[in-house]
């Protein structure tokens, strides 16, 4: 390669934090029970609201946004205001008040309430649900399940753990070394990047990255406008080349002559994952 | 509530109110992730209408919107399409943006 390090930062020197919480809150896990008892759920009406019933209520204020005969919102769903929501919590269905919000007094009328009902899960329902799904062979029972879901979430909290970590040690190295990029490398990479890009759009958007309106580029990619994206991809291509000369002092020592993608794809970060995953106490079920 | 679309009445279920459209296909790995997102927004705000149309039961829908890539939600008030979000989006963003719609 032609681009080179400078000064390369020590990974070794980003401080992160060294625990990480695996069990499986109990609120997740009624969470996710909702998804094989969904299929009951019946509707009933509600005199004193909770957190997640849905009600309709009457507000009248001088701010426009409270200022409705009617509106329909899920206590503590955040949707409408989290700060009226919460003052919610208690209050009967007839009941009229005033409670400040974000300074404004707001007369608020609970004009009706329901609640959605959900039945005890059982065994029976665990077979239907789990029928088909190869990731949960073997479950049969309410509390095969929800071991399943336990378990499941202690290794998405894991790998989501260890992936952050693993990114922002990645971005200190990327921003505190000292690199001298070659132009005519990062050229090379942001034109293989460009290429990709363009028969990503064809074939996902079905249509050319010239054609693409503004709106759709932001939907997929976050950037305003195709100049915006394409310093994105600039920057993308200094990162590669940064992360691969990095990956290679930190392994084999071996860059490789030519810089492609597959070789920035197929970079080994495994000795960072290692590295971030034995300093990290993972507390378990 | 979430409801499945024909080609039929398509256009009679998106006719009023906030409802949330979402195109998929049954063996569409990112589709299923997005149908659990969906259903827990449905346990969670109920009032919400989530229409899903499956792009292989309704070609006439799917060839109307060009829908070239699934998953593929539409977010429309009243009959109105406010907002197209193509390829797969998180449960935060599509909560987000129905926040906005909604109030």
């Amino acid at each position: 390669m032609r681009s080179y390090i400078n000064k390369l930062a020590d990974y070794r020197d980003f401080e992160f934090e060294h625990e990480a919480d695996l069990r499986c809150p109990k609120e997740y896990i009624e969470k996710q029970l909702r998804h094989i008892t969904r299929g009951s759920r019946r509707t009933e009406k509600a005199e004193v609201l909770q957190k997640g019933d849905v009600a309709v209520l009457k507000l009248e204020s001088k701010a426009a946004k409270f200022d409705r005969p009617s509106v329909t919102l899920t206590v503590g769903g955040g949707l409408f205001d989290k700060e009226l929501e919460e003052k919610l919590v208690g209050r009967k269905v007839g009941e009229r008040f005033a409670v400040t919000v974000n300074g404004e007094e707001v007369k608020t009328e609970v004009l009706s309430a329901t609640r959605s009902v959900y039945p005890e899960p059982d065994d029976e329902m665990v077979k239907k649900y789990v029928a088909g799904k190869d990731d949960m062979e073997g479950v049969e029972t309410v509390e095969q399940y929800i071991e399943h879901i336990k378990s499941h979430y202690a290794a998405e909290k894991k790998q989501e753990t260890v992936f952050g970590i693993l990114d922002s040690v990645a971005e200190y190295v990327l921003t505190h070394t000292d690199w001298e990029f070659d132009e005519k490398e990062v050229q090379k990479v942001y034109d293989d990047m460009y290429t990709e890009m363009c028969e990503w759009v064809k074939d996902e958007m079905g249509t050319s990255f010239e054609e693409l309106f503004d709106d759709e580029l932001t939907a997929q990619t976050g950037a305003e406008n195709k100049a915006q994206l394409l310093e994105m991809i600039r920057a993308d291509a200094e990162r590669a080349i940064a992360s691969a000369l990095f990956v290679h002092k930190y392994t084999d020592g071996k860059e490789p002559k030519e810089i492609d993608l597959n070789e920035i794809y197929d970079l080994d970060w495994s000795f960072l994952q290692d590295y971030v995953t034995e300093n990290i106490r993972f507390i378990e079920e | 509530m979430i409801t499945y679309a024909t080609d039929k009445n398509y256009d009679e279920l998106v006719a009023e109110g906030v409802v949330l459209v979402d195109f998929f296909g049954v063996h569409c790995g990112p589709c299923k992730m997005l149908a659990k997102s969906l259903d827990e927004l449905d346990d969670e705000f109920p009032f919400l209408n989530i229409v899903k149309v499956d792009t292989d039961k309704c070609p006439e829908q799917t060839e109307k919107f060009r829908i070239n890539g699934i998953p593929d939600l539409y977010f429309y008030k009243d009959g109105k399409v406010l907002f197209h979000q193509p390829g797969m989006v998180d449960a935060e963003e599509i909560r987000s943006k129905l926040a906005e719609i909604l109030y």
